[in-house]
């Protein structure tokens, strides 16, 4: 009788069963990569637009006032601690962690080749890392988990110290990059190389150290700028990325994966999505859609229909010299389309033009707004450029950062500049600008910096349609620029979630 | 037949005349008068009729009475209690008498029909016999002291003293109400209504035919005390929600329903017509017998089998209209631009309309998509006789119902045809097989829904918007594919955006239809192996099919809703249930003592399987084209399907013990094996003892002759619940997660666990304790029935959160208790005294329930939410489950003064962001300031007390009933104005808002900046008394009478009129107070709910 129930499931695996060969070690740590994609766990909250929308190149945007108030209150940076999105992205960045947790407690027991050990486990590290840091400079204070908890008795977590949080990415990227390989075949292109782990800690350290003004640890090292410039150097030097010739180009579909890119996030119209109640479980990257401008004859534009997020600001745009032809590839002005345009919230007149409805993307198949393939160029080499830039000049040498400067402003046509830290930063907004990269270098440049740009008082602007008080926006220093931990984490945690400070 | 011989006696007597007689029924009164008795006759017998009177003062009463009664062929025997039942004098055959023998014929009381097949007892022996087809008996070996004992199923049991008579005609009345030689099924088996020892509540066929349902489940609403019915919504074929003695689960709440023995997943499939009885078993020790599945209650639905004699033909049917009876009043196009303009200025914001504009009406939305006259009809005809071997009963019936929203996008049609066969092979072997096969075809709409449903659109698109947009102007900004009707392009709002969207266009671009096949068949076998031991078997099959088209057509209905691409998609889903019972009973009689004991074994598997397939763009657009072979796009094909198992084994026996029926006594145990728990607790056993003292039966209450039942009984005992899904208690590989490598964009799989595992998952266990008293006066003519309960779940089967950084789903785990403590009465009286007849009936039910544990560390299960404002119901310790968890108000912040002196101790203003006008909030945890902790139990969706009024009467061939029901003291949440899209239309009522010092203080200023959160924090504002008082149904009919139908050569013939939901009585503003949903979580909120239509039908039954 005992035998009459013991029903195993028909068409699923068990984790009893699983983890056992080389495929299901591949299956389990491409589900890792996954998660990369995950921009709707709650809401809306793809981290790049987010932040953008954060910072002072962008509003939120949207139909209305009523169409994403969460998006909202993360543009005036008046934020309920109820706010979906951001327990969307703490979510979404512990789903990461925890597959990546799991793979590596499983990838031991696995029977494997050792080089396939040793790779996979690096790219799992990596990606850890690349979790926690989104996670760690969106909200501060984050319990840090390492093992799946997989017991209720170690629900219970206590907020790390960001310092042991910045430990664990450093510790975790040194450990993957001897073991990330220089080079994956062109079907693999996606996963993550040696560059990319050494580009990401670069940037971890300029974050970390701007903002603590610490050397980033390391396990049983130290990252410092010698270090961190090192990482750098071996990507300008030995790894073959270069910058492309045309920046106009860059955000197209054919330039993914191109030479310039050295950590890219894919997504595709390839697996064709129709789930609204599950859109992260399609590959379409919702930040296209939602960038979009909202015309309303797309038959006449070279654009579909979006929904108007992200509005760009004039502030960035007059950041640009007019003659700088970046500011025609970042930027979709509204006298370029051809029919109407639906008047939507914060209405500037100015889209972005990287990462939206271009209909050069538009998906072959699916539900139109859930499978734009679009990739996200999370790591540039113009970034890498930049970012050793700034740290020779920290070093006090700023002739060893010329080269690098001049190389992103020759590759645009524009005149050289000194290589001075004002200009390197002016030149990340100008190169970056719209990639989810402003918010996070305005932070690490301190309270004032980020108070001084973000603070935009009432008021319309040449193209802006609204009323002068949706365009204020007023920088609440008090939060120092980070997220809440989400309310409904801290009403579960028994009390061991304390919120941030200025919530 | 009696009809014919007894019409040419009445002709003679129109002969006479009229100053020699008296009126019949006045002198029968008169008499009923003198001796204090009772005459029982059907009106017709004797209405109109005059008979002849000598006065000499000197007769009996009874030969006063046969002199009344003879000329007309009238007879009148004596019942009991000083009552006399009138009827027809029997067909006198020419006998010859034998000392010892009796014969006689047996008749049914209030028509006057023979009855064949009814039992005869020779008391105190075995001797006995049974009615013939005439409904003529013989018995031999009489002897002149003896007792004759009738007794037939549905009629009140009979004895009559022999006396020294030759030959006895014995009239049965009907068993009028729960009288307690009724037969009832219990679970395995029959009992008597009064060796019943648990809480059994019973719905007869009558029952149901007089107030025809569309649903089986409705059979159930109002009619039985402690079983709250709430239809989900209007919708035709939308299933109820059934909840027996309160929601024991923050899961699945739903009872176990067995049809004819079978166990089966639902019973949409069932024709109500089709009907015999059913039975609640609501206490604990009653459901034990069904263990593992029956903490919810258990319903047994027996359906109708033939009878030995004449072949009978019946129709059955009605056809009727429904209409909505309610519009919500909404604000028309002046009163919205005014307020849109109040909203905007307050927010500091440009008016979005030109000050003064005065636009008469605007659309009337509501009005636009209400279906008038919608019409439904059911149509049943049933074949059903048989010989004293073998009965059969077939039947076939067609219901279809149109929705009075949607038209045919919201339609339900059901078609059902069943065989229901007995044989008695020989004295101790019988057989029989009972086949049902439904099909059912429905389309839906959203409904309840404030994503897009059409109800909610309506209450919320803007009055400015036409429903056809006619402006060439405005024609010039429509997108190609807008939804266009006859030419005419639907008309696209320029103020509300969003989900809200011409609710015409929704419908049109709306295309789901299910079709369900289902076949339920149960065969069983019985065999008497020793007198009193009967082994039966039973194999029941339940196979079900369900397929799911949809399609979505390439549309654009605003900017926000519109398809570019359309699709075409189609699920089908099998079950395959089997299921397979052995079972021992044995009976006996020990002197006094009565044992009745039964053992049985019982398994069961489920098999289910799926296939999904879709396909893109369609090459035609019609959706009578949409299949996938029309789709285009060869890439898009998608396909999906899985399969599981699901397997239940149990052992079960129960022992009756019954002491000269006066005490009773039983005991009840199940072991339950099941295959959705691992082996660490598969098994689980579920015990109950009632016990039962019939007072009446004691010779101390001989004196009380108006009591015939008085009965106290208690009850204990333990169910399970197992509604879970398969294999909560591992974790399955969830393959979904992959990630897309390399230029060409190569989708590679990804698989994770899907949730963390709990190996340790048990059954919900649910204890009940009952006590109850069961009180018959009048020879059961009143009947009054209470119960006190409490009924206490543990280890709740819920999926509570886990804290998010442990980064998967959370298990299911045992994490909750809840309990259910309740009093139900009911009490009916009924009179069939003369022509006129009536009966009345009430019940009540009061439970209160209470969460009294969550085993999470949070002790809290969230449930549902409305729109972006995050959770509205939760289950929580020391509250309802569901309850609506929110702010408490405290009135309107009249001016600054009072902001300003709402402080904190710190002196801090508590609700720094309002202005005059604002809502203030209560800071009920003191921490001065608004935030999470100061929400509370704002209102209980769940009714504290539910009710039913059955009410019927009869005058001569006109008969009438009324039957209303209704709830007390439960909220409802009015979710009905989506206040996050500002622009969005709002009931006339919010015209009273604030607008200046004293205006208001119960509703907030309108602005569009609601920074205060008088709108966004859910609060008690959106609360209101769901209390209602419906009439259900009322209905007039006609029996035409017998002298007609004779000519016609038809039996009986009845026609009426009904009315549905004619009136509700209910302070709610919405269109409906009567809110289910399939979760206990979701229950009582109000997101323009598709309302219960008002219909009238008219309706025609013929039995030839």
């Amino acid at each position: 009788c005992e035998n009459f129930l013991a029903e195993e499931p028909l068409d699923q695996r068990v984790e009893e069963n699983f983890y056992k060969t080389e495929q299901d070690a591949q299956e389990a740590l491409v589900a890792i990569y996954d998660v990369l994609q995950w921009n709707t766990v709650i809401g809306y909250h793809v981290p790049e637009m987010l932040s953008d929308i954060a910072s002072d190149d962008a509003y939120a945007g949207g139909a209305s006032r009523n169409d994403a108030p969460n998006i909202i209150e993360v543009d005036q940076h008046n934020i309920r601690t109820t706010n979906g999105e951001v327990h969307g992205l703490w979510k979404k960045y512990y789903t990461g962690i925890y597959r990546a947790n799991k793979y590596l407690q499983q990838i031991e027991n696995i029977e494997a080749g050792d080089a396939f050990k040793s790779r996979t486990i690096a790219e799992a590290k990596f990606l850890r890392a690349y979790f926690y840091f989104d996670l760690v400079r969106f909200f501060e204070n984050v319990p840090l988990i390492t093992t799946p908890l997989d017991n209720p008795d170690e629900y219970s977590q206590p907020q790390a110290e960001p310092v042991a949080v910045y430990n664990q990415i450093g510790k975790d990227l040194m450990e993957a990059i001897p073991d990330l390989p220089e080079s994956v075949a062109t079907n693999q292109q996606g996963r993550i190389t040696k560059w990319a782990g050494e580009a990401l800690l670069g940037r971890v350290y300029l974050f970390y150290n701007g903002v603590y003004g610490q050397d980033l640890p390391a396990g049983d090292q130290t990252v410092d700028r010698t270090v961190a410039l090192q990482m750098l150097e071996d990507v300008i030097n030995n790894s073959g990325h270069g910058l492309m010739t045309d920046y106009s180009n860059l955000f197209t579909p054919e330039s993914e994966f191109s030479v310039e890119s050295v950590f890219e996030i894919t997504y595709s119209d390839s697996r064709p999505w129709w789930d609204w109640g599950y859109i992260q479980g399609g590959e379409g990257y919702i930040a296209a859609q939602m960038q979009g401008p909202r015309v309303t004859q797309p038959t006449e534009e070279n654009y579909q229909r979006g929904w108007s997020f992200s509005t760009v600001t004039q502030e960035l745009i007059n950041a640009f010299d007019p003659a700088d032809p970046r500011l025609e590839a970042t930027v979709l002005f509204e006298d370029e389309l051809n029919g109407g345009l639906t008047i939507g919230y914060q209405h500037t007149g100015n889209f972005t033009q990287k990462y939206t409805t271009h209909k050069a993307y538009t998906p072959s198949e699916g539900q139109l707004e859930l499978n734009w393939g679009n990739n996200y160029r999370a790591i540039r080499y113009a970034d890498v450029l930049l970012m050793a830039a700034e740290l020779h000049v920290k070093d006090g040498n700023p002739e060893s950062a010329r080269p690098y400067l001049d190389a992103v402003r020759n590759r645009v046509e524009m005149p050289t500049v000194e290589p001075t830290l004002d200009n390197i930063y002016q030149e990340r907004r100008l190169e970056l600008a719209l990639e989810g990269q402003r918010y996070w270098d305005l932070l690490r440049r301190g309270q004032d910096v980020a108070e001084s740009y973000i603070n935009v008082p009432a008021g319309t602007k040449a193209n802006y349609v609204g009323d002068d008080l949706d365009f204020k926006v007023q920088y609440d220093a008090s939060t120092k620029g980070f997220l809440p931990i989400p309310q409904s984490e801290i009403d579960i945690s028994n009390g061991n979630l304390i919120q941030n400070d200025g919530y | 037949k009696q009809g014919t011989q007894y019409a040419s006696s009445e002709d003679i007597l129109s002969g006479q005349s009229i100053e020699q007689t008296v009126d019949l029924e006045k002198k029968l009164n008169q008499l009923e008068e003198e001796y204090n008795i009772s005459f029982l006759y059907r009106s017709s017998l004797v209405q109109g009729k005059r008979s002849p009177v000598k006065v000499t003062g000197k007769e009996t009463l009874q030969e006063k009475i046969k002199m009344l009664l003879e000329p007309h062929g009238l007879v009148s025997s004596y019942l009991d209690k000083r009552t006399f039942v009138i009827s027809l004098s029997p067909i006198r055959e020419l006998e010859v008498l034998i000392a010892d023998t009796v014969s006689g014929i047996v008749m049914d009381g209030s028509t006057g029909e023979t009855l064949p097949g009814v039992n005869i007892l020779v008391k105190g022996t075995t001797k006995g016999t049974a009615t013939d087809i005439n409904g003529s008996y013989r018995l031999t070996n009489v002897g002149d002291q003896d007792t004759l004992v009738f007794s037939f199923l549905g009629f009140q049991t009979k004895e009559i003293a022999v006396d020294g008579r030759n030959r006895i005609d014995v009239q049965l009345m009907e068993s009028i109400l729960m009288l307690s030689d009724e037969l009832v099924v219990v679970g395995y088996g029959t009992q008597k209504r009064s060796e019943i020892t648990g809480s059994v509540a019973s719905v007869s066929a009558e029952d149901i035919e007089k107030v025809p349902v569309l649903r089986v489940e409705q059979a159930l609403q109002g009619r039985t005390a402690g079983v709250y019915v709430a239809n989900q919504s209007g919708q035709p074929g939308e299933m109820p929600t059934v909840r027996i003695r309160g929601a024991g689960t923050t899961g699945n709440a739903d009872p176990l329903y067995v049809v004819d023995g079978m166990p089966v997943g639902g019973i949409d499939y069932l024709n109500p017509g089709n009907i015999a009885s059913m039975e609640v078993l609501k206490d604990a020790a009653s459901a034990a017998i069904y263990g593992a599945r029956a903490a919810n209650g258990v319903v047994l639905i027996t359906t109708k089998s033939g009878q030995p004699g004449e072949t009978k033909v019946r129709y059955e049917g009605y056809a009727g209209i429904q209409n909505g009876w309610k519009e919500m009043n909404v604000l028309n196009a002046s009163q919205y631009m005014m307020m849109m303009n109040e909203g905007a200025a307050n927010a500091g914001l440009s008016l979005p309309f030109p000050v003064g504009q005065n636009v008469s009406g605007g659309t009337d939305w509501q009005s636009a998509i209400f279906n008038e006259n919608a019409p439904m009809m059911n149509h049943q005809i049933t074949i059903s006789g048989g010989n004293d071997r073998t009965t059969y009963s077939s039947g076939l019936s067609l219901f279809s119902q149109e929705g009075i929203v949607g038209g045919d996008k919201s339609q339900f049609d059901r078609y059902t045809f069943n065989l229901k066969l007995d044989n008695d092979v020989s004295d101790v072997f019988r057989f029989g097989n009972s086949f049902n096969y439904s099909r059912i075809d429905r389309n839906a709409v959203l409904s309840n829904s404030e994503w897009g449903s059409p109800l909610s659109n309506a209450l919320n698109m803007d009055p400015l918007t036409p429903i056809y947009e006619l402006d060439e102007d405005d024609l010039q900004g429509y997108p190609s594919h807008s939804v266009q009707n006859d030419g005419l392009y639907y008309g696209i709002s320029n103020y509300v955006a969003q989900e809200i969207v011409n609710p015409l266009a929704r419908l049109q671009v709306t295309n789901g239809n299910t079709q369900v096949d289902k076949l339920v068949n149960n065969l069983y076998a019985e065999y008497e192996v020793l007198p009193n031991m009967v082994v039966r078997s039973n194999l029941g099959i339940d196979a079900a099919f369900v397929q799911n088209d949809n399609y979505v057509p390439v549309y654009y209905l605003n900017s926000a809703q519109s398809n570019d691409n359309s699709l075409v998609s189609k699920t089908e889903n099998r079950w395959f249930t089997w299921n397979f019972e052995n079972t021992i009973s044995y009976e006996q009689d020990f002197n006094k003592h009565n044992i009745n004991l039964l053992g049985g074994i019982s398994a069961q598997q489920v098999h289910f399987e799926d296939l999904f397939g879709s396909k893109a763009n369609l090459l035609m657009t019609d959706p009578q084209n949409a299949w996938i072979n029309v789709g285009s796009d060869e890439e898009s094909m998608t396909a999906a399907g899985g399969a599981y198992d699901e397997k239940l084994l149990s052992y079960f026996g129960r022992a009756s013990y019954n002491f000269n029926d006066k005490y009773l006594l039983t005991g009840i145990l199940r072991v339950d094996g099941s295959s959705k728990f691992g082996s660490n607790n598969r098994y689980a056993v579920f015990p109950s003892v009632s016990a039962g003292w019939v007072m009446s039966n004691e010779s101390f209450m001989d004196d009380f002759e108006v009591i015939n039942l008085l009965k106290l009984r208690a009850s204990w005992g333990q169910n399970g619940n197992q509604n879970i899904g398969n294999f909560a208690y591992t974790s399955t590989i969830a393959t979904g997660n992959g990630y897309s490598f390399g230029p060409d964009e190569q989708f590679t799989t990804g698989s994770i666990p899907s949730s963390v595992s709990n190996p340790n998952l048990k059954w919900e266990t649910s204890e009940q304790l009952d006590i109850g008293v069961d009180l018959g006066l009048w020879n059961d003519q009143l009947m009054i029935k209470s119960d006190y309960y409490i009924k206490k779940t543990k280890g709740l089967l819920v999926q509570a959160p886990i804290p998010g950084h442990v980064g998967n789903n959370a298990p299911v785990v045992n994490g909750g208790s809840v309990q259910n403590e309740g009093i139900e009465l009911s009490v009916d009286y009924r009179n069939y005294r003369n022509e006129f007849g009536y009966n009345v009936g009430a019940n009540v039910a009061f439970n209160r329930n209470e969460v009294t544990h969550i085993g999470n560390a949070e002790g809290i299960i969230t449930g549902a939410g409305f729109a972006t404002y995050g959770i509205v119901t939760r289950a929580d310790v020391g509250n309802p489950i569901g309850y609506f968890w929110g702010y408490e108000t405290d009135g309107i912040f009249q001016n600054q003064q009072e902001i300003d002196n709402y402080v904190n101790e710190s002196g801090n203003l508590i609700q720094p962001l309002a202005q005059p006008g604002d809502v203030r909030f209560r800071d009920l945890d003191g921490d001065g300031q608004i935030d999470d902790g100061d929400r509370t139990m704002i209102g209980n969706p769940t009714p504290d007390m539910t009710f039913g009024i059955n009410m019927g009467a009869n005058y001569k061939q006109f008969d009438l009933s009324v039957f209303m029901q209704g709830t007390f003291g439960n909220d409802i949440f009015n979710a009905t104005r989506r206040h996050d899209l500002t622009t969005s239309n709002m009931p006339v009522r919010y015209l009273n808002r604030w607008t200046g010092e004293g205006t208001s203080n119960e509703l907030p200023r309108f602005t569009w900046n609601d920074s205060n959160g008088n709108w966004t924090k859910i609060s008690d504002l959106y609360v209101e008394d769901g209390s209602y008082l419906r009439i259900k149904n009322i209905q007039v009919g006609y029996n035409f009478s017998p002298r007609l139908l004779e000519t016609l050569k038809l039996e009986t013939v009845r026609i009426y009129v009904a009315a549905d939901n004619l009136y509700t009585l209910t302070g709610y503003s919405g269109f409906d107070p009567e809110i289910g949903a399939a979760s206990p979580l979701n229950i009582g909120i109000d997101r323009g709910i598709y309302p219960q239509a008002r219909s009238y039908r008219v309706g025609l039954n013929i039995n030839f």
